[in-house]
């Protein structure tokens, strides 16, 4: 890395949408839209000379969209590995963005909910974060986006598959959806597996942030679409909607229950959780989030004071790495005293939370 | 998580969390495929049922990378990918190869549990699109969410858990009253 790590994003070049959101379980959602340009090859088969026209192409149409409020572009060959982390991070994204192609590039918009990549892999995709579970608005927003686009280039598409991608897994709608929930109450009770088997969810996957949706690190449920073709938006929206406020109810009545049983069990994790974040030395990313989530479920349930629900919230972000590393150290990105700063993170903002 | 990559804090930093399957099959991954040709040694993140794996354990991936020979096979004029490489879960190349390879990938996609149950009986170049199409602008209804708070209402009166069907009907009866009088923004994701 012959780079001076954090030099991008601090001071922020883009507002965080994460922070101040009190959300209790459905945390946030993130949406994106596949697209690429009709006539050219995909990204991964085109000549580095034209990989830059395609960038030049996208970048000069999104400097004229009304629609986007302020961007930022930034070429990931400038980019340095914690900057694109953090991107990674805070867009959360599945795949770590890959690695230099010719032309690959970030527009941001200033509000930090929107993302667009040019020549990753596809020629657009719109990147889309919120976190007040109005999906359709998301949506639109994208749409809004890819639609003025649209006016100025032809994208690729046909009558049978739809829009066209690289990963035909994503043609048809193009439209990946994921909504992120937080259902330790369902995790502990055992009504998880109960709460994900339902005959009208087989157009979706239930998976977790590593991928094993039989170990949702730190309780968090990731719904997303199984299906971008031979469905429509709106199906793929309500469908996830539907399964999500599904989940949420009954996450919200178990909650309850559990609050009226004082159960000693529950009780125990949370206090454990406070535990470890008060008194570790040095601590994973994983073990982190896990004794986060406890702790927020223990703020939920009253049976914790000493620190708000929008600070935990934000805890889910800044104990991962390149957040972490540029909020108190960039210096320390990628080297192994990152988990004894970890450690100290949470010992000092730990210091006065206690059970009621 | 990230402990591999911490450890190495010289050269380029590695993504965070392989998560799933670099192929294109989006499942968790169970296999780390090691493979050694000559001074090359290349490693690969998969699931147990990726179409690359099966290829690389069962023939063909390596020796035709040795021999430089890939055998005599459908070949994308836009792009130069072959079917091979289509069956063995390599992304497409261009718009082309929807028209060349379009069964392979409709094969490829039902045996991912990437298409709805409706297209099983589907005939040769059925149209499988149903999203919008360019130059069509789209307006999602902006009532889906009271639509599916309404079912939610529904299943949880159905199973007579009366105290969650209130806390439901206090969410629907906001939104109604929003939707009435002068709007303000809220927090919409859930009741708090």
């Amino acid at each position: 890395m012959a780079e001076n790590p954090g030099s991008f994003v601090s001071p922020p070049v883009f507002d965080h949408p994460w922070e101040k959101n009190a959300n209790a379980i459905w945390l946030a959602s993130t949406l994106s839209l596949h697209r690429n340009i009709d006539k050219f090859n995909f990204p991964q088969r085109l000549d580095n000379e034209k990989r830059r026209l395609v960038a030049e192409l996208m970048e000069g149409t999104l400097k004229q969209i009304t629609s986007l409020d302020g961007v930022c572009i930034l070429p990931l060959d400038a980019l340095h590995s914690i900057d694109r982390e953090f991107l990674t991070e805070h867009f959360l994204m599945f795949e770590p963005v890959r690695d230099n192609q010719h032309g690959q590039t970030f527009v941001i918009e200033q509000s930090g909910k929107i993302l667009i990549q040019i020549n990753a892999s596809d020629h657009l995709e719109l990147h889309a974060v919120e976190v007040s579970g109005e999906l359709e608005k998301a949506f639109h927003s994208l749409a809004a986006i890819e639609q003025s686009v649209e006016n100025h280039i032809p994208f690729s598409f046909s009558n049978r598959f739809g829009y066209l991608t690289s990963d035909p897994c994503q043609s048809g709608t193009g439209l990946i959806v994921n909504a992120y929930v937080h259902i330790p109450a369902l995790i502990a009770k055992g009504g998880y597996h109960k709460a994900i088997s339902n005959e009208h969810q087989e157009g979706l996957i239930f998976t977790s942030l590593q991928g094993n949706p039989e170990d949702l690190i730190g309780d968090l449920l990731v719904v997303k679409n199984r299906w971008t073709t031979g469905v429509t938006e709106e199906a793929i929206l309500s469908s996830i909607r539907n399964t999500v406020q599904k989940i949420v109810a009954e996450e919200q009545a178990l909650r309850k229950k559990i609050q009226e049983e004082k159960d000693t069990h529950i009780i125990d994790h949370v206090s454990r959780a406070i535990g470890t974040l008060q008194h570790s030395f040095t601590i994973d990313t994983s073990e982190a989030l896990r004794a986060i989530s406890q702790v927020k479920f223990g703020i939920e349930l009253g049976l914790v004071k000493g620190i708000t629900i929008e600070a935990i919230n934000e805890l889910f972000f800044d104990c991962r790495r390149a957040h972490l590393a540029k909020k108190i150290n960039a210096d320390l990105y990628g080297s192994p005293q990152l988990y004894n700063a970890r450690a100290q993170f949470f010992r000092e903002l730990m210091a006065s939370v206690e059970l009621v | 998580m990230e402990e591999e990559q911490e450890e190495k804090p010289q050269g380029p930093v590695l993504p965070e969390r392989p998560m799933e399957c670099s192929g294109e099959c989006r499942r968790p991954i169970q296999v780390i495929y090691t493979e050694i040709i000559g001074k090359n040694i290349s490693r690969f993140a998969m699931c147990d049922e990726c179409p690359v794996l099966n290829r690389k354990l069962h023939g063909g991936g390596i020796a035709a990378q040795v021999t430089g020979k890939a055998p005599a096979s459908l070949v994308c004029g836009g792009c130069g990918l072959t079917l091979d490489e289509v069956k063995m879960g390599s992304s497409l190349g261009c718009p082309l190869c929807y028209e060349i390879f379009g069964d392979e990938v409709i094969h490829e996609l039902f045996q991912l549990g990437r298409l709805p149950s409706k297209f099983v009986s589907q005939r040769k170049g059925e149209l499988l699109h149903a999203g919008r199409s360019p130059g069509h602008h789209q307006e999602i209804d902006p009532s889906l969410k009271l639509i599916s708070l309404q079912q939610a209402l529904h299943e949880t009166l159905g199973r007579e858990d009366y105290e969650q069907a209130a806390l439901l009907r206090d969410q629907i009866r906001e939104i109604e009253e929003k939707t009435k009088g002068p709007k303000e923004k809220k927090n919409g994701g859930e009741s708090r």
